[in-house]
């Protein structure tokens, strides 16, 4: 049974806590997701806030590392139901603001709010926070992987980086867990969803380049296990030269 | 106050079959919402919704959907892909009516994050597309539209009327007050789809393949029907289809999308 938070760094003013909430009857509707929460000074950021579905269950787990009226920021990486759904409960139990790509401000509105000062639309390139404690938080492009208006968010302060979809694992039923050990062991659960839903080889590749500037302890995605810093060069590797999307065109359209 | 841009047009009738278009907007002078179509077809007593919409809109399009159809007559929602305008609204759906949602099985386990009670009924289409038979025996073809924007998108032909949903695809988005229901001058029109398109859609190769595929329909696309602004008909289904396939888009343009230059 893997735990449903845990800090994965810490020091005098700042947190990283990893939230992953399971569904409780593995009925297989709900794909499983993960949640961020990074505490600088007394202030709160939270990572793809999840589905609607699930929004008492982390807001109630959210709750015990800070109260939910000291969340300054929502980030979502994109627009999807699993990501952020559960924002318009979010926006009226928090003061917080979302910040999202340009892409689809005019889109997450259709989830059922009106109040669209909250919005802060995220540009193409990205975007930075200065954390009030110090360090900064920078969202980095990471668009057709697999969303059009995508984005990663690395934290500067912990060195981890929170991935998203990229990396993103799925389980068979029964088996689970949170670190990564073996990676060759746990490149079947991700390599299926990475070949549909990721955009092409070439977006892919931008985005490793990019990526591997960055001093990296732990790479953290919405869906499955974490990567740790010693699996990190065999994710990258193997990402840059994966064959996806619409490198395989002819197979998803069936002909 | 336009004129009646919300009301709704049978876009096609005879004794046994209708296709209906639904145009939500929000109130004059908000820009806080994407303006979204939604198209009902009713056949044999059986009513087909396709892209019911966000969570917002639902009541009025249930408003006017019943005006046609008690809601309980509703068999299938389609949604071409996951987006929140597309089919947030579900859950609602699902609960006031007893239809069948079929998405791309991409979004199988992620659209139950809105909410859904039912799961079971949730229909994951394969990629290659589903050929629904409706009571008269006519078919409504699911069509793969994969990447143009979403991974997992469908576009959905109507045998009978002729009419194309597309989803996303010929999407235009208006300036305060300038919006049409149908498409008056394609040249002008392109101004208000090209900026969408650049950037939402995956390339030019995935367009192309599309544009293949519809070419390849055994009827004749009459109508051509977005999710958002404007329809094309008769002779701006063909021109839509070569500006379509000759856009470069989304990935061609990867290294100033990642940098915010102009494209």
């Amino acid at each position: 049974m893997v735990e449903s938070s845990k800090v994965l760094y810490e020091d005098d003013n700042h947190q990283y806590i990893w939230f992953g909430w399971e569904d409780p009857d593995t009925d297989e509707s709900l794909v499983q997701s993960n949640q961020v929460l990074v505490v600088n000074q007394d202030q709160g950021y939270l990572f793809d806030p999840g589905g609607a579905f699930i929004f008492s269950e982390v807001a109630a787990e959210v709750n015990k590392y800070l109260p939910l009226d000291q969340i300054r920021y929502l980030l979502a990486t994109h627009q999807d139901p699993d990501v952020l759904s559960s924002v318009t409960l979010w926006l009226k139990a928090t003061n917080a603001r979302l910040l999202v790509s340009r892409l689809w401000i005019r889109f997450v509105s259709h989830f059922g709010f009106s109040d669209t000062s909250r919005l802060i639309a995220i540009e193409d390139r990205g975007k930075m926070i200065k954390l009030p404690a110090g360090g900064e938080i920078i969202m980095l492009p990471a668009h057709f992987l697999h969303s059009e208006g995508n984005f990663c968010f690395y934290d500067s302060r912990s060195k981890i980086l929170f991935s998203g979809d990229i990396g993103a694992a799925v389980f068979p039923s029964g088996e689970r867990y949170l670190m990564v050990e073996d990676w060759e062991k746990h490149l079947p659960y991700t390599e299926g969803f990475h070949k549909r839903y990721m955009g092409n080889n070439t977006a892919l590749r931008k985005w490793v380049n990019m990526v591997r500037q960055y001093p990296i302890e732990m790479i953290v995605p919405q869906h499955g296990a974490i990567i740790g810093k010693e699996h990190i060069p065999s994710f990258l590797d193997w990402l840059e030269n994966l064959q996806c999307g619409t490198d395989l065109l002819d197979e998803c359209y069936g002909f | 106050m336009s004129d009646n841009l919300d009301d709704d047009r049978l876009l096609y009738e005879d004794d046994e079959h209708q296709f209906v278009w639904f145009g939500w907007e929000e109130e004059e002078g908000s820009n806080s919402f994407v303006q979204t179509n939604q198209c009902l077809i009713i056949n044999g007593g059986q009513g087909y919704l396709f892209d019911p919409g966000g969570t917002y809109v639902f009541h009025q399009v249930l408003e006017q959907v019943t005006r046609y159809l008690h809601p309980r007559q509703l068999n299938t929602l389609v949604a071409t892909h996951q987006d929140p305008d597309v089919c947030s609204s579900a859950p609602y759906w699902m609960k006031a009516t007893d239809a069948k949602l079929l998405i791309s099985r991409l979004w199988l386990h992620f659209v139950s994050h809105f909410g859904l009670d039912e799961p079971e009924r949730v229909v994951p289409l394969p990629d290659k597309g589903a050929k629904l038979r409706l009571p008269t025996g006519d078919h409504l073809l699911i069509l793969p539209a994969h990447f143009l924007h979403s991974e997992g998108n469908f576009s959905v032909f109507d045998e009978r009327s002729g009419i194309l949903f597309t989803g996303d695809i010929g999407a235009s988005i208006y300036p305060k007050g300038g919006r049409e229901v149908f498409v008056k001058d394609f040249e002008a029109h392109k101004a208000y789809m090209e900026p969408f398109h650049k950037r939402y859609m995956h390339s030019n190769a995935v367009c192309r393949h599309w544009v293949a595929r519809i070419r390849a329909l055994p009827h004749k696309v009459k109508m051509i029907v977005p999710q958002h602004g404007a329809m094309f008909q008769e002779d701006q289904v063909e021109a839509f289809l070569t500006w379509f396939e000759e856009l470069q888009c989304g990935g061609d343009y990867l290294q100033a999308i990642y940098a915010d230059q102009p494209f």
